[in-house]
């Protein structure tokens, strides 16, 4: 049977590796590659691969990823150190940074408790929480964990964990998206905000 | 409210139907296998967003096509409601490992909706079909998914949290099997039971509450289609034992059925308390109608039960839901279907009714009144 070459079947195989990438647009991809791009930038793509696995590592202090150790927000005095905003990934935060509304520092667990997916408390980064609580600054725990199943239990675990340790303890609300019209909110976020209200 | 008009696109054994109904009594006569429950399973599943009696769902696309569309126009007390469903299945991206192409859609007028739960209670039907004998002969499984079918109809948030309560339950019999094969896990299983014990408690409070509102109604209906003085009661059964009531502290109970059940459950791996492990049936006089009763007295009951949920839906939702009575008139006596008639005219209840039989001399003069004719996935 007719093949491609070697180096061309090996890229194909590479990107169809990737997540929500199948075999055609993989195809696509090395074909745009190998016709399309010119040898600085394929150059400046694989250095940006090698790259990012070189120089990114995780944060010692809050489990973030990071090219500084401590990561930029543990070294910022202008922070709030006596807060910890507690997210499931680096996704989380960046979302959360976007608002510019929240001053304090962040703990990134780098998942959720999910069986299915194989992992529990142990395979989060509680411990490294719990390290920040000894020291003794941390006043307030903000959970900020998915509104998911798995993310509800993760945060119900936390907070099991922590309120004997006399911290504040703090879940965000999860609600209806400004400026959306109530008609066309979906029930399952109308029932989370109805359950979550507070008073005015 | 009123199903007004139905278009179907490769549904079944129907290739293109578009037709009106009639708001109050819609006969669909024919011989078998001409698409008479078709047509009503199509009604249905715009009501509850899936087949009722199909597993999966390319089953419903006619032979030989690639998709089928199920569109409704409906009538309620606001105003005019568009339903469609769309179901398409690509065969020829289907072989492909990573990329499944089987998309559903389903919309309100006009806009795309993301969840089933956003789409139940724009159109509530009442079914009753053969099978749903079934809530009084059939198995725990089948008695509880009708239950919940008709509970979601007219509470969507039951319906999310039944979806819930599967996730949690996945997620926590993986951590049992994980526990057993002692791969660790321990330390995580308090937290799942109380994310599963919270869950349950309110589908179990939802269910007690809907049964104690059928039983009268259901006692009311049975009289006046069989004149009895029997009385009927639903009895609810927790963990397939204990008979429970609406008012019992759920939280203790489920408490101790945690406790009590543990270490079977850390030997066996799965997950032994809970609403999938429930049970409720209907009694006469305090016996369980099953062993009791004969076919003819299940059918009149489970009918009872039915027209008895028209009541309910419309206390929870303020209108009367559809009825879709599937093969069910040849099997009633003359004066049972006239009771039947006088029950549904006195509401103005929109009704589908199939049948083998011509009994539209019956019926004529005494009602709004459509009759059709259906022949190989055509109405006439
Ligand atoms: N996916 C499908 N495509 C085409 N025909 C189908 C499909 N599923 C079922 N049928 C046909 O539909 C008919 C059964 O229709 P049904 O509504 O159950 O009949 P009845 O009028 O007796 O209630 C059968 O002839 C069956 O072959
Ligand atoms: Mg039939
Ligand atoms: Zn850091």
């Amino acid at each position: 049977m007719y093949q491609y070459a070697e180096a061309l079947t090996r890229l194909i195989e590479q990107f169809a590796c990737l997540p929500g990438i199948g075999p055609k647009t993989a195809q696509r991809l090395a074909f745009y590659v190998l016709n399309n791009m010119g040898q600085q930038q394929v150059e400046a793509f694989a250095h940006a691969l090698l790259q990012v696995k070189k120089s990114i590592t995780t944060c010692p202090v809050c489990c973030n990823l990071t090219d500084l150790t401590p990561c930029r927000i543990c070294q910022d005095e202008q922070r709030d150190v006596t807060q910890i905003c507690v997210v499931e990934d680096a996704q989380a935060v960046i979302a959360i940074e976007k608002t510019r509304e929240y001053k304090g520092l962040y703990h990134v667990l780098q998942g959720c408790i999910s069986p299915l997916e194989g992992k529990g408390p142990d395979d989060l980064r509680i411990k490294e929480l719990l390290v920040r609580l000894q020291e003794g600054r941390i006043k307030e725990i903000v959970l900020a964990t998915n509104p998911d199943v798995e993310g509800e239990t993760t945060a119900l675990y936390l907070s099991k964990l922590i309120k004997p340790l006399g911290v504040m303890l703090t879940r965000i609300a999860h609600g209806v998206p400004v400026g959306g019209d109530l008609e066309y909110t979906d029930i399952a976020t109308l029932t989370r905000a109805i359950s979550g209200r507070r008073e005015v | 409210m009123y199903l007004e008009k139905l278009t179907l696109t490769n549904y079944r054994n129907y290739e293109s139907l578009n037709s009106d109904f009639s708001f109050q009594v819609n006969l669909l006569r024919g011989f078998n296998a001409q698409g008479k429950t078709n047509l009503l399973e199509a009604i249905y599943y715009l009501a509850i967003g899936k087949a009722y009696r199909s597993i999966r769902e390319d089953q419903l696309i006619k032979w030989g096509h690639h998709h089928f569309s199920i569109k409704g126009q409906v009538k309620n007390k606001i105003g005019q409601t568009n339903l469609e469903v769309f179901f398409h299945n690509q065969q020829q991206v289907k072989q492909l490992r990573r990329v499944k192409r089987v998309q559903k859609e389903i919309k309100v007028n006009g806009l795309k909706v993301g969840r089933t739960a956003d789409f139940l209670s724009n159109l509530t039907a009442v079914l009753f079909a053969p099978e749903n004998l079934s809530i009084i002969q059939g198995s725990p499984t089948e008695r509880r998914k009708l239950l919940d079918y008709d509970i979601s109809q007219v509470n969507p948030s039951y319906f999310l949290q039944l979806q819930q309560y599967q996730q949690i339950l996945k997620q926590r019999n993986h951590l049992l099997r994980k526990i057993v094969q002692g791969r660790g896990g321990l330390n995580e299983l308090e937290i799942w039971n109380l994310q599963l014990k919270n869950v349950s408690e309110s589908i179990i409070r939802k269910r007690l509450q809907v049964l104690e509102k059928l039983t009268p109604l259901t006692r009311l209906m049975q009289r006046k289609l069989t004149g009895g003085r029997e009385s009927l009661e639903f009895k609810y059964y927790f963990n397939r034992k204990k008979e429970i009531k609406n008012g019992d502290d759920l939280s203790d109970l489920l408490d101790r059925e945690i406790k009590r059940v543990r270490t079977e459950e850390l030997n066996r791996g799965i997950t032994l308390w809970g609403p999938h492990r429930d049970d409720f049936l209907l009694t006469v006089n305090g016996i369980n109608l099953k062993i009791y009763g004969s076919q003819g007295q299940h059918r009149t009951a489970v009918l009872a039960i039915k027209l008895a949920e028209l009541e309910f839906f419309k206390s929870e939702s303020g209108e009367y839901p559809l009825l879709l009575l599937d093969d069910v008139l040849s099997e009633l006596d003359q004066e049972r279907r006239e009771h039947l008639l006088q029950i549904i005219q006195s509401k103005a209840i929109q009704c589908f009714i199939t049948t083998t039989e011509d009994v539209s001399s019956f019926w004529h003069s005494k009602s709004n009144f459509a009759s059709f004719y259906v022949e190989n996935g055509v109405l006439k």
